[in-house]
């Protein structure tokens, strides 16, 4: 099939031009074999341009636009009208002076067949004015090579590329010499392409130059300078490459498929806004202004504002604590209500389960899920596997898998993070709702069918019911067993805390159940958030929904290894900075009420968690050095510290400390860990770890942010200890690393 | 009483309401009649609860500091709430508000706790009631004194240990160990409850689960917040006393300080210790409920000797077996009347038998046998009523006041001075200052930091008044140091003197 392709040439008083114009573009074509339409876009010509167009217009496939009195004229936006009326998947730009030869389009086609997107036509044999050409060098060498890495004629008038490149992208040039520039750098962050030709610019044909060299110059000159520091935007992928690849954009020429159409803004995918930097760098900037000018006196205050942090903190613990204990808020479902329920009536469910290079726990996986107590018709297992990860869907494939599991290959591509995957498989699901679990997960049999009634009895506002986690591991080593006591707290008392205030709860990375088109609604997960849990647990109360917690129990394997969690620590604290500052761009989307002091919550459970992390070492070595070195230091230590804050600051060092060690213990307590109880401890030490995790965090937040460091899983297949206590709590069946078909289900409910 | 407790119930007042009711009308009514006879500060240590307490807010050196020494601290951190105000600090109302409520509270934990072990509710309301009309407590109750606050702290502890034994809810035993640390800060007779608890915690949790893992995590779920009052104390008196065990050491209340003050004819003699507590506690709690607390005891324990719960509420009696402890090996001095040298001293410690006669009281009356309900109620009543034809033994003990410092009180209300004034706290006359009506913030004492030691180098540098006291039983640092000091005599002249008090101003 004739390639057919639209060629755009605006015109402004041309009369002399068009006749051998459009001559040269139909013999040109002809030569080519190229299907065309020349589409002249008049700016109002007063000579006879129009008339001779439209006298050309029987002799060639010419369409002829003309702008309004009330359109704004200018060569820019008189192609950006040709280009909207373009019907073809190729245009052409090109002067009407005939200071571009025509018959370079062909040539310039041709590399658009090759795979360019962008072909330019480069001036290189210049029959001109000296002046005017060493002008035009050196801007294409500063303005275009230096500050913009074209090494192209930029604003060659002669140009073919893809139509979608326009459809894409969104361009308002300043002026109208802008527009070859801002196409440019717009197709280049869009990922497209670039080729060249080079051609002979020629003198012009017939009538006068339209522009004033050095004014235009200038005008470009500063308006390139303007480009560059302008903050490029994320561009959406065109419709067609998303029927392709999925939802995704390209910045600054890299692609990016997230699988989502949630707004830029509302993802980690920017670190901080240039708001955001700026007041982070005035509250720094404020600091070091004020020890310059008293020291003593910023020192109090910073000290003062510490203490008041520490202590809000301690009190809001504090009360979620006695919440948690006085409320009982989680939701129970008891098995009368389960078994009210005929099977024929649950819903469909869609398990999503992200695998990146564990398929040593497969097995234990298939086993767990497949002793869900739920209709299998009605349950749909995804695997998630990633594109790169051949070892894991040959094994995958390899298994005799369930008929209800399905594998599902998420292409290959940026970011490579697990909600990415989430998101894909969104796309997939066929059930009325969703969890996710990861590899290593055993939840409880009957955590779906609790989930489902759940929902039903909560109402329409809990869009997302967490399950608690858990560690089948937790005599492993001292590291699993202190983490067992931290996860014993977060999800036993301080998330049921939250929950009975209606507080924006930060989700745990699995077992959160949702309506599926409540999380379509929500447009799923943060592909660019290396806690996307966090994150969407802020967004849904954002939307003002809520989340409950529900009396049930997923556990995981706990990372024994101390470089793996330390891996896995930093990553969460880099996830939960990402949210800190995502969600801080617009914290008045916290405030529906003034009875749910969302935004202040978030300022504690996120903002202070992380906050906190980082200064604490250094209070640490303060109130050593104070007590280690007192007759030299004391008083100098003691002058920072006025009567109320330092009754506030000694509050929080004293019983502060000692309620934060103790809340472990009665974590553990709760979830009847007695025997981790007396490893309680040693928890300041577990902090120091979290302390330099979290500086590891800010490290990768500035060089790495989307960067998933993948925790590794299956520690515990092998280690005897482990093994052992994990039969103890799941049962044989999960552990011995064998796909299980029977299962004793009263003795592994949980 | 069995139709009144119906007609009661027929009125929908629930029990406890009740109780609390009748212990809140007491309470006032006995802080009123005591106020009003001038009796509520009467004890020494009642102002020098006070004075404390005063301290942390108004002082030359204000602060956190300002507590320490002999006494524990949570009284004097209690009173700080109302202290500020002149009229609460100087009528008492402070700690007597702290006590009052202990005195209300103790009469609804005892309730509860009954009504937790027997189920029921009558012999509850009688062990509230024996609580309530204890004319001993309701003295005390009216007063600052520390012991209301200590004894409702302890039942407290015991009730909610008592409780978790019957819910297995560990959130009795986490709340129960933070009311415990409490206890240890209130008085050094609940330091022996926290060993004994984590024990016998340990030990019922391994007779009812068989893991000792789970009895270990339940001890140190209770330890970690019941060790920490005591943890914070020596702390507290390292860094502020350079030495951790400064409170059992130095000062008041240590042995050689009763050794060398006081003689005590229980120290080391077993069978006068036994005598001496058993009249105080008699004398407290009256010979009747005492009989049937005695008695009751075996019967309790006999008939719960297969339920290991039982131990619990018998906790109750720990701090009785402390203050005979503490008495046997001179660690504190407790005199009886019918004892040589037959007077009193510290009668008030028989008060801590009350909770556990009133347990057990409740206990028997809560059996089914009408017969013995009549006789035990009788007995009851006589022996409560018996209390009150004589003056309680606590009012009878102080109510002759030492005369030299109340005459020096006077002398100072009608000669007021502007200046700063130099006095030591370990002089046994130190609340003259509140008799005086000193400002505690004029003072000059041991815990007024540099003011102190420059004055003792240069008295008149800061002090425009100086009181020093000498008495049978302490003779105070300034007196010491003072009198016979030529220089200090050139420089301060005395304008005050009885046998007692001697008050030096500075020369002009």
């Amino acid at each position: 099939m004739t390639k057919h392709i639209s060629i755009i040439v605006p015109v402004w008083n041309e009369e002399g031009n068009i006749i051998p114009l459009a001559e040269r573009i139909h013999s040109a074509m002809k030569d080519a074999e190229l299907n065309y339409t020349l589409i002249f876009v008049d700016d109002r010509s007063k000579d006879k341009t129009v008339e001779v167009i439209q006298e050309l217009a029987s002799k060639y496939p010419i369409q002829l636009l003309r702008k309004k009195p009330d359109q704004k004229r200018g060569k820019a936006l008189s192609l950006l009208a040709g280009f909207a009326y373009a019907k073809t998947d190729i245009v052409v730009m090109i002067d009407a002076d005939l200071q571009y030869p025509p018959e370079a389009i062909a040539k310039m086609v041709t590399k658009i067949d090759q795979g360019a997107d962008v072909v330019i036509a480069n001036r290189r044999e210049r029959r001109t004015g000296l002046l005017r050409k060493w002008g035009g060098e050196f801007f294409r060498f500063v303005f275009g090579e230096f500050l913009h890495g074209f090494n192209f004629d930029v604003q060659s008038g002669l140009k073919v590329f893809r139509k979608e490149i326009i459809e894409r992208i969104s361009i308002k040039p300043s002026s109208q010499w802008m527009f070859d520039l801002e196409f440019l750098i717009a197709a280049k962050h869009g990922g497209y392409k670039f080729d060249h030709v080079s051609i002979t610019f020629e003198p012009r044909h017939s009538g006068r130059a339209k522009i004033s060299f050095v004014k235009a110059s200038m005008e470009m000159a500063l308006g390139a300078l303007r480009l560059k520091t302008r903050q490029p935007k994320p561009i959406p992928f065109h419709p067609n490459q998303e029927k392709m690849k999925g939802k995704g954009f390209h910045f600054e020429g890299t692609e990016y498929i997230n699988h989502t159409d949630l707004p830029y803004h509302e993802t980690a995918f920017h670190r901080l806004t240039l708001k955001q930097i700026l007041i982070v760098s005035g509250i720094f900037g404020i600091i070091a202004g004020g020890l310059m000018v008293n020291w003593h006196a910023t020192l109090i205050l910073l000290v003062a504002g510490l203490s008041i942090l520490y202590f809000s903190d301690l009190l809001f613990n504090l009360f979620l604590i006695y919440r948690s204990f006085a409320k009982a808020p989680e939701m129970k479902v008891s098995e009368e209500e389960i078994t009210a329920e005929k099977d024929n009536e649950w819903p469909t469910y869609t398990i999503f389960c992200p695998l990146y290079k564990e398929w040593q726990v497969l097995p234990q996986f298939v086993t767990a899920m497949s002793r869900m107590e739920y209709p299998k018709d009605k349950l749909q297992v995804m695997l998630l596997l990633e594109e790169d990860d051949k070892e894991t869907i040959k094994n995958a494939r390899a298994m005799n898998l369930p008929k209800n599991f399905e594998i599902v290959v998420v292409p290959h591509s940026y970011p490579k993070t697990k909600p990415k995957a989430s998101n894909y498989g969104l796309t997939k699901a066929r059930g009325e709702y969703i969890v996710i679990y990861d590899a290593e997960d055993v939840p409880d049999p009957l955590q779906l069918k609790k989930a489902v009634i759940a929902f039903r009895k909560a109402g329409p506002q809990v869009i997302c019911i967490q399950a608690k986690l858990n560690f089948y591991n937790p005599h492993h080593n001292l590291l699993t067993k202190l983490f067992t006591a931290e996860y014993s707290l977060w999800f036993d008392l301080v998330l049921t805390g939250l929950q009975s205030i209606h507080a924006p709860i930060p989700l745990g990375g699995t077992s959160n159940h949702f309506r599926t088109d409540d999380l379509k609604m929500l447009k799923g997960w943060d592909s660019f958030n290396v806690t996307e849990d966090c994150d969407l647990g802020m967004r849904l109360v954002k939307r003002g929904f809520r989340t409950a917690i529900m009396e049930s129990t997923t556990h995981e394997e706990a990372n024994s290894d101390l470089a793996n969690w330390f891996n896995q620590r930093s990553r969460w604290i880099k996830g939960y900075i990402q949210s800190y500052f995502v969600h801080m761009r617009r914290p008045g989307e916290f405030i529906k009420h003034w009875k749910e002091p969302h935004a202040l919550t978030f300022q504690l459970v996120v903002g202070g968690k992380i906050f906190s992390l980082f200064i604490n070492p250094f209070m640490w070595v303060l109130t050593i050095v104070y007590f280690a070195l007192r007759p030299i230091v004391g008083e100098a230590i003691e002058s920072l510290y006025p009567a109320p804050v330092f009754y506030m600051a000694l509050f929080s060092l004293v019983l502060g400390n000692f309620l934060y060690v103790y809340y472990y213990m009665i974590g553990c307590a709760k979830r009847e860990h007695d025997d981790i109880i007396k490893y309680v401890f040693i928890v300041p030490i577990y902090w120091l770890f979290m302390s330099a995790a979290a500086w590891k965090a800010l490290y990768g937040m500035i060089t790495k942010p989307h960067y998933w460091a993948k925790t590794k899983h299956g520690l515990h297949l092998g280690h005897k200890k482990a093994e052992k206590q994990a039969t103890s709590v799941l049962g044989k069946d999960l552990v011995d690393g064998k796909i299980a078909t029977s299962f004793n289900l009263r003795l592994n409910r949980i | 009483m069995k139709l009144r407790l119906k007609s009661l119930f027929r009125l929908h007042i629930n029990p406890i309401i009740f109780v609390g009711l009748l212990a809140v009308c007491l309470s006032l009514v006995s802080f009123y009649y005591r106020y009003s006879n001038q009796e509520t500060l009467l004890y020494v240590d009642a102002k020098e609860h006070l004075i404390i307490s005063r301290r942390l807010f108004s002082s030359l050196t204000p602060g956190i500091t300002q507590l320490g020494g002999v006494w524990l601290p949570l009284p004097h951190i209690l009173n700080a709430f109302t202290i500020w105000s002149d009229t609460m600090y100087y009528s008492g109302f402070s700690g007597s508000l702290v006590s009052g409520v202990s005195y209300v509270v103790t009469a609804l934990i005892i309730y509860k706790l009954v009504l937790l072990v027997t189920e029921s509710k009558f012999g509850a309301i009688i062990s509230g009631g024996i609580v309530l009309s204890n004319p001993n407590f309701l003295y005390l109750q009216s007063t600052p004194m520390t012991e209301p606050l200590s004894i409702v702290l302890k039942v407290s502890a015991v009730y909610l240990i008592t409780k978790w034994s019957y819910t297995k809810d560990s959130s009795y035993l986490i709340l129960g160990g933070f009311i415990t640390a409490l206890a240890t800060l209130s008085r050094y007779d609940n330091w022996l409850l926290v060993p004994v608890f984590i024990l016998s915690i340990y030990w019922y949790k391994y007779k009812i689960s068989g893991i000792s893992t789970k009895a270990e995590g339940n001890s140190i779920l209770f330890a970690t917040p019941a060790m920490m009052g005591m943890a914070l104390w020596i702390l507290y008196s390292f860094l502020i006393f350079n030495n951790p065990f400064n409170f059992a050491f130095t000062g008041q209340g240590s042995a050689s300080w009763y050794a060398t003050t006081l003689s005590s004819p229980s120290h080391g003699n077993l069978l006068t210790t036994l005598l001496t507590f058993y009249y105080v506690v008699i004398e407290n709690i009256g010979l009747l409920p005492c009989i049937i607390g005695g008695i009751g005891l075996f019967l309790f324990l006999y008939e719960r000797r297969k339920d290991f719960r039982t131990v619990f509420p018998l906790f109750l009696l720990i701090p009785v077996l402390f203050n005979i402890l503490t008495l046997y090996t001179g660690q504190s001095v407790v005199l009886a009347s019918q004892i040589p040298p037959f007077d009193l001293y510290n009668s008030r410690y028989g008060i801590h038998a009350l909770p556990i006669v009133a347990f057990i009281a409740g206990y028997v009356v809560s059996r089914k046998n009408k017969f013995l309900k009549a006789v035990v109620l009788s007995a009851l009543v006589i022996g409560i009523s018996d209390l009150y034809v004589y003056k309680p033994i606590v009012l009878r003990e102080v109510e002759k006041p030492n005369r030299n410092v109340l005459e020096a009180g006077q002398w100072f209300r009608e000669n007021p001075t502007a200046g700063y004034v130099l006095m030591s706290d370990l002089s046994g006359a130190s609340y003259l200052n509140f008799d005086a009506k000193i400002p505690q913030d004029k003072l000059i004492y041991e815990g007024s930091g540099e003011y102190w030691v420059e004055s003792l180098k240069d008295p008149s540098l800061h002090a425009s008044r100086i009181i020093t006291s000498r008495t049978l039983a302490n003779e105070d640092f300034l007196y010491e140091k003072f009198r016979t000091n030529d220089a200090f005599h050139q420089k301060f002249r005395p304008v005050f003197k009885n046998e007692e008090v001697t008050v030096y101003d500075l020369v002009e």
